[in-house]
């Protein structure tokens, strides 16, 4: 039986009103910010830009952090926002925002690496066939494992509707991914 | 669905996560990038041990405040120069730096990233306050003699428009105990923001949702109403809360959820002279359904 994704136990407890240091962060969630704009579907070509934009405003907006709430979740926030005016803007440069490409994970087996490109690519189709919200929900709970309280927080729904969309979006990808089965 | 396939749902989610991570020269690449962008350095790593008696990697508080590379390297020595050449060299390199230390400031004082990146700082409480849910709880049943929250009551029989305007900015300028009996229903951490929340603070959260909106992001919209929600009594604004937050369901085709919003606002105030601007979203079949608004 599934069960739900557990938040990260490394949530730092920072004191309150204390602004964390800006490295130590960078050095201890850069991987989460990176992987979660790929999620959100930040393309290859702009994923440098897209990270440096988040981090920027991270930095800018740390003093008023205070550590009243969770960073992990505070991050994903501003990824989203930094995805989605991305998306507008490259909208308006062309009609058509290509999907991630390859994985560079630099795992040493060629085979886990490609079992994995081949997994991204399917959940990449799925996610394609979501609006906006649902595919945050998606990413923040089904990929990053983000709680149902930080998942709320970062979409700004509230906590029963964050259970009943991703109980919804577990069994929708259940069946397109036993649908798709036999593309692999 | 077998208990196969929603294995393999779990494998593929499993494996994207396993093979998705990014390489130690991104994160050093893309480091570089924000120190050239910030115009700034970053400092060493938490785990590097610094050389003895070398200068303290920079916390966020100094970095901000890094006096800026000008020429001082480059002050050529002053030893054996005519002392007129001296003050004339000391008095050039203080204006320079001093050029250079403004120019800087002001490139930090306008923000690259614009500020509405980073989200508003959340209050210890997660779960916000006013959801349609909680709202259809704890609605009060309006009272024939109480004023609603909002002020927003038409005038009776034979009341002027001056008494009703006085009225409304009575509601609005409530004393110091009535904002604590609001606040009493609230939880302990929203009490003690609610009480550093002010009017004006509500309005410009509420004015950067309704801005949301016109760019037609329903999720920035919902994002400032959830905050808005967090720090502010919850019966402050409430009717154009609970018409704006309809509206980003809208906008985010979150039909259902708009439909909860709106009876949230029709126990609020079933008279509410904000449900006209519902007209022509996705719940005005609904609304028409429900009684009137009397303007």
């Amino acid at each position: 039986m599934h069960t739900e994704p557990t938040p990260t136990a490394d949530a730092p407890a920072f004191a309150p009103r204390t602004p964390p240091a800006f490295r130590e962060l960078y050095e201890k969630y850069f991987a989460f910010t990176w992987r979660s704009l790929r999620y959100l579907g930040v393309p290859d070509s702009h994923l440098d830009d897209a990270v440096q934009d988040l981090w920027i405003a991270a930095y800018r907006g740390l003093a008023a952090f205070e550590g009243r709430g969770d960073i992990k979740t505070w991050l994903f926030g501003i990824a989203v926002n930094v995805q989605r005016n991305l998306y507008r803007s490259t909208r308006r440069l062309s009609a058509y925002v290509p999907l991630s490409d390859a994985l560079t994970s630099g795992m040493a087996d060629p085979m886990l690496e490609r079992e994995g490109q081949e997994a991204w690519t399917l959940v990449q189709q799925f996610m394609a066939s979501l609006d906006e919200l649902r595919r945050t929900v998606f990413v923040a709970s089904l990929l990053e494992g983000m709680s149902p309280a930080e998942t709320a927080e970062a979409t700004g729904l509230d906590v029963p509707t964050i259970y009943h969309r991703v109980r919804s979006l577990r069994q929708s990808f259940r069946a397109w991914a036993a649908a798709h089965r036999g593309e692999q | 669905m077998s208990k196969e396939d929603t294995h393999w749902a779990d494998e593929l989610l499993q494996r994207v996560r396993a093979t998705t991570s990014p390489l130690p020269e991104d994160a050093a690449r893309n480091l570089a990038g924000i120190e050239a962008r910030l115009g700034i350095s970053l400092g060493n790593p938490p785990h590097a041990s610094a050389p003895a008696g070398s200068p303290q990697p920079p916390g966020l508080a100094t970095a901000h405040r890094a006096a800026p590379r000008g020429p001082a390297g480059a002050a050529p020595t002053a030893k054996g120069l005519p002392l007129p050449l001296k003050v004339g060299l000391v008095f050039s390199f203080g204006v320079v730096t001093g050029v250079i230390g403004y120019v800087i400031g002001r490139i930090e004082a306008e923000p690259i990233i614009p500020r509405d990146l980073a989200p508003p700082t959340r209050a210890g409480s997660l779960e916000p306050l006013a959801t349609a849910a909680a709202l259809e709880a704890s609605a009060p049943a309006p009272a024939a003699s109480q004023t609603p929250a909002s002020g927003h009551t038409p005038p009776a029989d034979g009341e002027t428009r001056a008494n009703a305007a006085a009225a409304r900015r009575r509601a609005l300028a409530r004393s110091p105990a009535s904002r604590a009996s609001n606040a009493g229903r609230l939880s302990a951490e929203n009490a003690a923001n609610a009480d550093d929340f002010d009017l004006r603070q509500a309005l410009e959260l509420l004015r950067r949702a309704d801005a949301a909106l016109r760019r037609s992001d329903g999720l920035e919209a919902r994002m400032w109403l959830s905050d808005l929600d967090r720090r502010a009594p919850a019966q402050l604004l409430i009717e154009e809360r609970l018409v704006t937050r309809a509206l980003a369901d809208c906008a985010l085709d979150d039909v259902e959820e708009a439909q909860r919003t709106l009876h949230a606002l029709e126990r609020a105030n079933p008279q509410s002279i904000y449900r006209a601007r519902l007209e022509g979203s996705c719940v005005a079949e609904v609304d028409s359904k429900l009684p009137p608004a009397q303007h």
